[in-house]
């Protein structure tokens, strides 16, 4: 490929979401970007997260009790995964913080689907005081 | 196999049973493989800095070229905040064509701290990108 061939570049689609949890209630959200059957490019993604007011927090020692982006295919096989990232040590302590996987640029032509595209936000719950909640914004630049 | 192939995933979530050296590590990408990125996600759970536990606690990993704990290409603590009940993901970018392992790569992790002592175990989840080869 010379350096004026552009056949391989496409232009990419992007979307974006937006979720909020109340305490004691969990939150799954799916989304399917592309349909089963098609293939997909992932670029990139940002994983971006906010508790609010304060005293939300989760007690988990294992992946599954914590919150968490898992990006699937058509079967729904998880492809891969990544924590929200949430600091501040005592979170309860530190009200209105905010945290993120602000961007993850997957090098060169990105990860290939081959049929499919979707990913899954599981926000577990917890049993704090009544009130607060968690805000969470996902964005996926993609081709297809 | 370089940086304009479109890249694999091998993905983890349970990183924690990943062995300790002097156990040999883990073929987990076989064949020549170049590693352009790992994605490290931890939470600090009730194990997170508190009192006397320091955040450099954290137990390390390795990426090896071979079954030979010291054969280490690649060593990370997937570390970006990481307080008591409270964590995150980090990403490690390796730039150029990315890190070439000729004959697969190896997971293992240390037994000791990235300051010598104890390690904790807080690291949830391990991705890591690449191209060549295929997981094993």
């Amino acid at each position: 490929m010379g350096h004026g061939d552009l056949s391989m570049i496409k232009n990419c689609s992007s979307v974006g979401y937006f979720y909020n949890s109340e305490t004691g209630s969990a939150l799954d959200e799916t989304e399917n970007i592309v349909p089963s059957s098609t293939r997909s490019i992932l670029s990139s993604f940002s994983f971006t997260a906010a508790p609010s007011p304060q005293q939300e927090y989760w007690k988990g020692t294992t992946y599954g009790d914590l919150p968490r982006i898992e990006f699937t295919d058509s079967s729904g096989n998880v492809v891969f995964g990544t924590l929200v990232s949430l600091g501040g040590g005592i979170v309860n302590a530190n009200p209105n913080i905010s945290g993120g996987l602000p961007s993850v640029n997957i090098p060169g032509l990105g990860i290939l689907f081959d049929s499919g595209l979707s990913f899954r936000v599981q926000i577990p719950s917890v049993d704090d005081i009544a009130g607060s909640s968690f805000t969470c914004s996902v964005n996926v630049v993609y081709e297809s | 196999m370089d940086i304009k192939n479109r890249c694999k995933v091998f993905f983890d979530n349970d990183p924690q049973s990943a062995p300790i050296s002097p156990v040999a590590p883990a073929l987990v990408i076989s064949g020549r493989v170049a590693v352009h990125s790992v994605i490290g996600s931890s939470w600090g759970g009730v194990l997170g800095p508190s009192g006397t536990v320091k955040i450099m606690n954290m137990r390390p990993y390795y990426l090896c070229a071979s079954a030979d704990h010291s054969d280490v290409s690649f060593k990370f603590v997937p570390l970006l905040e990481c307080g008591v009940y409270s964590g995150g993901s980090f990403q490690f970018n390796m730039g150029g064509n990315g890190i070439l392992f000729e004959n697969g790569v190896y997971l293992g992790c240390s037994d000791t701290a990235a300051n010598g002592e104890t390690p904790f175990d807080v690291t949830h989840a391990i991705t890591i990108i690449y191209t060549g080869g295929a997981n094993a």
